[in-house]
Formats: C-alpha cells, structure tokens, sequence
C-alpha cells in the first residue's frame, strides 16, 4: 500500500500533469504476452510477470505503462483525427526481479504521452523534458538531468564511414545494454568471407542464386527455415563484399570509443562531440546532430532553469524502444536506486503497434512521453 | 533414513544409473513389496532411494527434499540456471549429449552465432516478425543468446520433438539435445560451430537446501568412496613382485619413472604395486630383469585415504550462501 508521502507525491505530479494533459487514460493490467515478446524480445520473460488465461492465451502484467497507454489511445479517435494529443496516466507497474535484488517487483507510475505528426512532435520534445522536471519539482524534488539521444550514435558511425554491415552490426550492440566495446573490438578484426562467398561474389546474382540451387540439390537439401536460395546467395555475395572492404580502420574504431567516453555537462559533451565531428572523415552527419540535440538543450535549459545536468551518446543505450531523444530524472547523490522516472522518444514503437492493432494512416506520426515514480520522489524529498 | 537419493524411474538414463551403480558394488533391491518407486543399497543402509522423473530430481534438489539425485546436467541447468542451491558433486561418464543450436542446412550462409544474429536481424526487418527458435530449454538457451548478444528471436516452447519444427515451418532454429547429429542431419539441420550452448552428461547432484546432518554425510562419504574406488580400480593394475634384488632407491627412481607406487612397506619377498594400466608392460621390462615372476591382477576397488571428492563437496554444501548485499 502506497505510503502517506508516496500519495502526496503522487498528488502533485498528477495535478502538475492535469495542467498538460486533458485525457487521462487507464489501461488494462493484463497485456497480451505475445506482442511484449514481439516488441521487447525473450528478455521480456525473465522481467514481466506472464500468466495463461483460460483460453489458453499468454498475458503479462503490464511491465511499464507506455505501451498500454498507446494501445489505449489508439483506440481514441479523437488523438488522431486532429493534430495530435497529449495524454496522462497513473497505474501499478509489475517487474520480475531476482531473487534477493533491491528494486520494486510492482510500482505505481504516473506519466504522459504525447502523440503528434512528427513535424509538429520535435517541436515539443523540450516542452516534455521540462514537464517532467516541473512535475518532480512540484512533489518537492530538484532531481539531475541525463540527456541522451540515440541520433548521436547512429551520426557517429555515418560520420565515421563505416562500411554498412559493420554499421548495422554497432547499430544492434547499441541496443543492447552490453557488448558495444567487444562489438567494436570484433569489427576491427580482419573478416574472412568462406571461398563459397567469394566465388558467389564474382558472378552475377542469377548464376550465384542457381549455383545455390544446384547445391541443394546435389547435397539432397531441403529448402526449409523460410529463407529462400536467393536470400541465402545475397547474404554470401554480401559478407564476400564486407570482407573485401576489411574491417574497420583503428581511427575509425578510435573515434567510435572517442564518442562513446563523452559525457558531461550538456554544453561541454556537446562541444566535445563538435570538436570530435571535425576530426572525422565526414563531419556532417555528427554536425547536424549536435546540433538538433543543442537546440533541444537550448530550449529545455531556458524552460526550465538552472538544473544539474549530463549529456553522453552512450546515455539511452539498452533501453530498447526509445529512438530519439531519452532522458532520466535522478535524485541527487541517491545510488543505483535513484531513478525517479524518464522517457524520450518512441516513433518506432507507436508504427510497432499501430501495426499489431491493425492500425493504418500513422506513418508520419510520432510519439515521445515520460513517467515517474511517485515512491521515489516521496523518498527523495526524505 | 539419513540420506534420501533420486535415481531416474525410467528411459536409458535409468537403466544407465541402474548398471553404474551395481558397477559400484552398490546394487539397487526392491525396497519391500512390489513398489518401484522407492529401493534399497545394501551396502548403504542409511540410504533410501527414490526412483523420480527428471523433472521431479530438479525440484526435489532444489527445495532439499532430496539429498542427492542422478540425473542429466542439461536438465539441472535448465530447472536452476544459477545451480545456487545446487551443487554438481560427481560427473558419472554416461549419459553424455550435446545442448546445441541448430539451424537449417539450407543456411549456407550461417556457420556462427554471429551469422545467426546477423540473419535474425535480417528476418526481423523483412517480415516485421522475430526468428522463432523452438526447443525445450528455454532458460538456457536464453542465457545463451543473450550472452552471445543475439536478441531478434523469439523462443517457441516444444512439447514433442523439437528438431521437426523447421521442416514442419513452426520455428526457424532450434536448440536441443544430441549425441550423433543424425537426428538433426535426417531433418535438414546443422549445428553452429560455437553453438554447443553445454557438453552434459549424467551427473551426480547434491542439494543445498536438504538437512545435512554427520549421517548424512557419512552415508555420502561411502558413497562416493565406493564411485571413486571402483573408477580407480578401472585405471590401475596391482602388481605384485619380489624386489629384494633392488636398493630402495633404485627401486622407487623405476616406480617413479613408471607412474607407480607402493601400497605398503614391502615384505621380505613380495612387494604391492599399483601402476597405471596403460603403463603397466614399460614398468614390468623394468622389475623383471631384478628377479621375477613379476604378476599382475586387476583390482575391484582402490579405496584412498582421502576422498577429495568428498571433501570438496563436503565444504560447498555446508558453505552459506553469501547474503545479499543491498546498497
């Protein structure tokens, strides 16, 4: 049962929300399994809680409240009629934890979703970073800023010119919360490509993909696991061309870990990462966002003050469906417990689940949205 | 009773424990009446074994209802990914099989962990759906991928068997058991060259959780005594040869070139050796030509002084968990 202080902090942040928000949602608890493991991969088994229903289908207590809440709103033809909306919600969160940790199995969450054509969302990121802040502070809390965007990464390796299958190999050890540093170790060893690539290689895609025919059938092999021969010829066709063009250069790999170690203070990371966007061989995709992740700094500082702050591109790293800009609110000199909340931005996953719920017409519409923990605000006012 | 043991109540793994055990000098009786879910050892008389599914040996040893169970480490592993309140004692030598991920042949293209990463990020993007990959052991092969940073898939529990799933079209990839391979080869599959997720065989489990009280042991250490032994035994030849002929010096330089040493002070005629069966021909050239006949037997058991087996599991059953630390 929630606490006297958890229900005042709870309180506030509510009513700071109602400023903001004029729909408040409440999505069901139950949540089908199925689309988490879809959306979120295996891990989801090990964090949510999943049961069988009496028809045999698998549901799980909702894990965080953002994808319910989509799933609810989509359902609201008023959001998308018009230009977009803003929505709020309050509910219990259910996260399996191991045995003996720390952290909560089942916490209450308030928060708010914006949904919006991208054009006019951008616009608004700052505006949410600042709700945010103004909603810990009005449950008594000056809480820490760490910023993060995921545009960082994703410009370093095209500043960088990485060769595109080593790009997209970063691109998936970013995702995940470790590994990124042997990841790139791997890619700067050199890659041999098996003789049957190379020979695949050197001939048109036709003869390759008959040449894989022919050895199916030569070698009495069934075509099965849904890859056809020709998917099969352009993947070898592909590590052949990866291989020939190596692995990638020490500068190259240098500059990757050179972005990765930036972190500090907004505007002393992002004059970092200037300073490293001139070193590369391609400045401009790094320049360009350095400076959207600036002018978004820009507006939030102006809106809302003074506030202890941190900028990396490492930061938003793991947190699987963000695929903007992130953000976390942290108690001050708190420990591994002192995230009070976050949220950033998820265009991705709304398209995912517009998706699933057979939802067509939302291709150039966005979404971004934070939460908070009323329990650890109440703590961190103590 | 003092010690409670699971054996497997039925499959090859029973009737593979069945012959170890009698191997051992430890044959399995009926325990009164016709029941076969319990037996006796008569050499162990503080030992009541129980005979128990797989999946029953797992429970059992994690909540210590159980002392000991035989059974498969891949099953271990899968009921108690952490083994924190288990403790593999003793691997047995039978019931070996591979835990392994296989993919379709047809992938010509997938030799690695990394190609299969790499092809289920592919799937993901072409069809906006995750690599099904069946099996049976869903933990570990979620340990697995996660530690070889492959997260595109999705797992699909398996009742039956699992190596069909590709062929039928219900999964793209599987991880299961094998021994030969010709399973997987007769359904189109191959294995990965750093896909052997576990090499497991039959092991001999103790549990964490089960009151281990001074009979409990005791009954532990004969049991382990009479494995060790007889395994032992396997690997040694008892020689028996007059080295009156020889100064002690000379003699223990030829023991110890050969491997070999002395079970006791040697008699006035006769010494006991035991040596190394597969060096027991170099060591005879040696003693012979120093007077013979020089004889050889095999033994049935070598029991040792020490039993480090023991000893070892002795220390990590009675070794506390470290307690949580919160910060």
């Amino acid at each position: 049962m929630a606490t006297a202080a958890e229900q005042s902090a709870a309180l506030a942040v509510r009513a700071r929300l109602s400023a903001s928000a004029p729909l408040w949602l409440d999505p069901p608890v139950l949540q089908p399994a199925g689309l988490y493991l879809e959306l979120a991969g295996e891990d989801i088994r090990t964090r949510a809680f999943t049961l069988v229903g009496a028809d045999g289908a698998e549901l799980c207590l909702r894990p965080d409240m953002t994808a319910p809440a989509v799933r609810q709103a989509l359902d609201l033809a008023e959001i998308w009629a018009g230009q977009g909306a803003c929505v709020a919600y309050e509910g219990l969160v259910f996260r399996r934890q191991p045995q003996g940790s720390p952290l909560e199995s089942e916490f209450r969450q308030v928060g708010a979703e914006w949904f919006a054509p991208t054009r006019d969302l951008a616009e608004r990121e700052a505006e949410i970073v600042a709700l945010s802040l103004s909603a810990a502070r009005a449950a008594g809390v000056e809480p820490a800023l760490k910023l993060g965007h995921a545009g960082l990464w994703r410009a370093a390796m095209a500043s960088a010119g990485l060769a595109p299958a080593h790009a997209a190999r970063l691109q998936r050890a970013f995702a995940r919360p470790s590994g990124l540093k042997s990841a790139i170790a791997a890619a700067e060893r050199a890659i041999d490509a098996a003789p049957l690539a190379e020979a695949l290689a050197a001939l048109p895609r036709a003869h390759a993909v008959e040449t894989i025919e022919a050895l199916y059938a030569a070698q009495g092999i069934a075509p099965i696991g849904g890859r056809t021969a020709a998917d099969v010829a352009d993947r070898l066709r592909g590590k052949a061309e990866t291989a020939r063009s190596g692995p990638i250069a020490a500068d190259q790999a240098a500059f990757l870990r050179a972005a990765l170690a930036i972190e500090d203070a907004p505007e002393a990371a992002l004059g970092a990462l200037s300073a490293l966007a001139d070193r590369a061989s391609d400045p401009e995709p790094m320049r360009q966002a350095v400076a959207a992740v600036a002018a978004l700094w820009g507006a939030v500082s102006s809106e809302v003050g003074a506030v202890e702050a941190r900028l990396s591109p490492a930061f938003g790293r793991g947190l699987a469906y963000y695929d903007g800009f992130v953000f976390e609110l942290e108690a001050q000199a708190f420990g591994p417990r002192a995230s009070l909340g976050g949220g950033g931005r998820y265009d991705g996953l709304l398209r995912a689940l517009a998706d699933a719920e057979g939802r067509s017409g939302l291709e150039s519409w966005g979404a971004a949205g934070f939460a908070l923990r009323p329990a650890r605000l109440a703590e961190a006012v103590r | 009773m003092s010690l409670v043991l699971a054996i497997p109540s039925k499959g090859r793994l029973q009737e593979q424990t069945s012959a170890f055990l009698a191997d051992c000098g430890l044959e399995l009786g009926a325990d009164g009446g016709a029941r076969a879910y319990r037996a006796r050892i008569a050499a162990l008389p503080g030992c009541e074994v129980r005979l128990l599914s797989a999946g029953e040996i797992a429970a059992g040893l994690m909540t210590g209802e159980i002392h000991l169970g035989v059974t498969g480490e891949d099953l271990l592993r899968e009921a108690a990914p952490e083994l924190s309140a288990i403790v593999l004692v003793r691997a047995l030598g039978f019931g070996r099989a591979d835990l392994v991920v296989a993919v379709p042949r047809a992938w010509l293209d997938v030799e690695t962990m990394a190609d299969l990463a790499a092809v289920a990020a592919e799937h993901r993007v072409r069809t906006g759906r995750r690599l099904r990959v069946a099996t049976k052991y869903l933990a570990s092969a979620r340990a697995f991928f996660a530690a070889h940073g492959l997260d595109d898939y999705r797992l699909v529990e398996s009742a039956g068997a699992t190596e069909g799933a590709p062929a039928a079209g219900t999964a793209e990839a599987i991880v299961d058991i094998t021994t030969t391979g010709a399973t997987l080869a007769a359904n189109q599959l191959k294995t990965l060259a750093d896909g052997v997720i576990l090499k497991s065989q039959a092991q001999l489990a103790a549990s964490r959780a089960a009151t281990w009280d001074e009979p409990a042991f005791a009954s532990l250490r004969r049991l382990l005594d009479a494995m060790d032994a007889r395994g032992r035994a396997k690997t040694l030849r008892l020689v028996r040869a007059p080295l009156g002929a020889l100064s002690a010096a000379d003699r223990d330089a030829i023991l110890a070139r050969h491997g070999a040493r002395l079970t006791g002070e040697p008699g006035a005629d006769l010494a006991s050796i035991l040596v190394p069966s597969h060096r027991l021909f170099d060591l005879a050239a040696a003693l012979a030509p120093h007077g013979g006949p020089l004889s050889a037997f095999e033994a049935d058991y070598v029991f040792e002084a020490e039993n480090p087996t023991f000893e070892r599991a002795r220390a990590a059953l009675l070794e506390k968990e470290a307690p949580l630390t919160h910060v």
